[in-house]
């Protein structure tokens, strides 16, 4: 006797495509778009998403979570310095500590608690693929974002004539690690001209990831290791207290604009 | 001019929570005999003396995010961002925000401030001595890159609470060490371990030696002053100019003598022409 339900082919099919329509239909607009789903774009997502507003996550892997599987050496221990390890405690992830300040956590307990918990938040994603361009409006405001599938960037010029799509959002984040993706297309435009990663490393650079967290450009934000990118800020070791806590503050200072910007069509 | 003339302002850097700039005047006027005065943060002491508007504390910190050195390798004329105007105004209003790290190019730096003090304050009458929290370099021409800097000595001089940390050399074995932990993921805490064993070897961010520390390099800013040659050779006397934190901390806390025959005489003159003046 067979365990399963009987199901056709083409019904499984139809149940993808139409799950997947439906929601990709509803996110081509969106209230924020999040490139790059690594801690940082992870937890500012989750932030919002609990703030109800309509969060569309784009990552380039099949996979989220970026770096914050592993910590140093492929090692997956993953490590933050006070006081983020209430970002842990909130998400229930166990965590020791070390030394006095410094807590360790496994990473893939971490990062799937993390990833559940954007999920759980009501976050929507759109994995496995990459982000291509900015939508520019009016003033040169970020308005959304031109994405492909990842695929399309691995094979060969003559097999790839897929032409991208545009996603609309009031706020969009780059959330792209060291690469800052998003900023280094409005550099491309000369819209934008950043110094690029500062070389020196001192201890105390994590706080600076926290504290230039925010909107860059009209309608861009930027957070996470990006904004090291953008703002020439030292390197930092592996460990990811900033990366959680500018996420977090990413989705309170998004959460100041939206708001604004509510208010502003409400008078209108 | 008398001596007596010469007022000596020293300007606090709340964000760095051991430096008491009380004991730094006592020592100074101990020292020198110059009358010593303290004023508050020098953003703190510019924006109640002089309540600048929105607009103009904007141009501030553009003009303080415009030292921001960018590259160490190369001087920059790159206009700040948006988001760096905004970080300096939030640390120029919040003293809750002890975020450093960031280099700021000290010569252009020295000119900013020079502009917050009142004009009738910019001439010889006054020394400035500032505090700050912000890590500060200039350039070298001759390995053509910037170099941290303790101190620069000027017009105003400017002391860098952070850069007393991170300017002179650890201990070659620390930066071995550290390089292990960075790439190789080696435990942290043997860093912490390093730090304590070779306690007498270096100084930590808010050690509790910093004012202490900081009064020789308050000393130097006045020798400035009077001398073309604010430094010097022994490495007893506090106005030694250290490169290693072996060498700042028996300068300033483990040397034979405070300062040396030479540089005693001369604050010894300087007390005596008080009188005279």
């Amino acid at each position: 006797m067979a365990i399963f339900h009987p199901v056709a082919e083409k019904d499984v099919t139809q149940a993808i495509v139409e799950s997947f329509l439906t929601q990709f239909k509803q996110y081509a607009e969106s209230d924020v778009i999040i490139i790059g789903g690594g801690p940082s774009g992870l937890i500012a997502g989750k932030e919002l998403a609990q703030k109800n507003y309509k969060v569309l996550l784009v990552e380039r892997n099949n996979y989220l979570g970026g770096g914050f599987w592993l910590g140093g050496y492929l090692m997956n221990k993953v490590t933050v310095r006070a006081p983020a390890q209430e970002v842990l405690e909130a998400l229930k992830i166990p965590y020791e500590q070390a030394v006095e300040g410094l807590f360790v956590a496994d990473g893939p307990h971490a990062c799937s608690k993390l990833i559940a918990s954007a999920c759980d938040a009501g976050v929507k994603f759109a994995n496995m693929t990459i982000f291509e361009d900015v939508i520019l409006r009016e003033e040169n405001k970020v308005a959304g974002v031109v994405i492909n599938w990842t695929p399309i960037s691995s094979l060969p010029r003559e097999i790839t004539c897929v032409d991208p799509i545009g996603l609309e959002a009031k706020i969009v984040i780059d959330a792209t690690g060291h690469d800052a993706c998003v900023v280094k297309k409005l550099e491309e435009r000369g819209l934008i001209k950043t110094p690029g990663f500062g070389g020196m490393w001192v201890e105390k650079s994590e706080d600076l990831v926290v504290e230039h967290t925010g909107e860059v450009a009209p309608g861009l934000m930027v957070c996470g290791m990006a904004t090291s990118t953008t703002y020439g800020l030292p390197r930092m070791g592996p460990t990811f207290g900033a990366m959680l806590l500018s996420g977090k503050r990413a989705a309170e200072i998004a959460d100041k604009i939206l708001e604004k910007e509510e208010e502003k069509v409400l008078k209108e | 001019m008398k001596k007596s003339q010469i007022t000596v302002y020293l300007y606090d850097e709340p964000k760095s929570t051991r430096l008491d700039t009380k004991s730094i005047k006592n020592y100074l006027e101990e020292k020198t005999s110059l009358k010593v005065r303290l004023r508050p943060a020098i953003f703190d002491f510019f924006v109640s003396s002089r309540k600048p508007g929105e607009r103009e504390l904007e141009k501030w910190a553009q003009k303080l995010a415009q030292t921001k050195i960018r590259d160490v390798s190369r001087v920059s004329s790159l206009a700040p961002l948006k988001g760096e105007i905004e970080y300096e105004i939030r640390r120029l209003l919040d003293h809750s925000i002890k975020s450093f790290g960031l280099l700021y190019d000290g010569f252009p730096l020295v000119s900013l401030f020079f502009n917050l003090l009142p004009e009738e304050e910019q001439n010889g009458r006054f020394i400035h001595i500032i505090f700050t929290n912000q890590l500060i370099g200039t350039w070298d021409k001759v390995s053509a890159r910037y170099h941290a800097r303790v101190a620069v000595l000027s017009f105003p001089s400017i002391i860098s609470t952070t850069g007393v940390v991170e300017a002179p050399a650890k201990p070659k074995e620390y930066y071995w060490l550290k390089q292990q932990v960075l790439s190789l993921g080696f435990d942290p805490e043997t860093l912490e371990d390093f730090k304590k064993a070779r306690n007498n070897e270096l100084l930590e961010h808010e050690d509790q030696r910093l004012t202490e520390v900081l009064k020789g390099y308050a000393l130097q800013a006045i020798l400035h002053h009077f001398e073309d040659e604010p430094f010097c050779k022994d490495q007893n006397c506090r106005l030694f100019n250290a490169h290693w934190q072996k060498e700042v901390i028996r300068a300033q806390l483990e040397g034979e003598y405070e300062l040396c025959p030479e540089h005693e005489k001369f604050f010894q003159d300087l007390k005596e022409l008080r009188w005279q003046g």
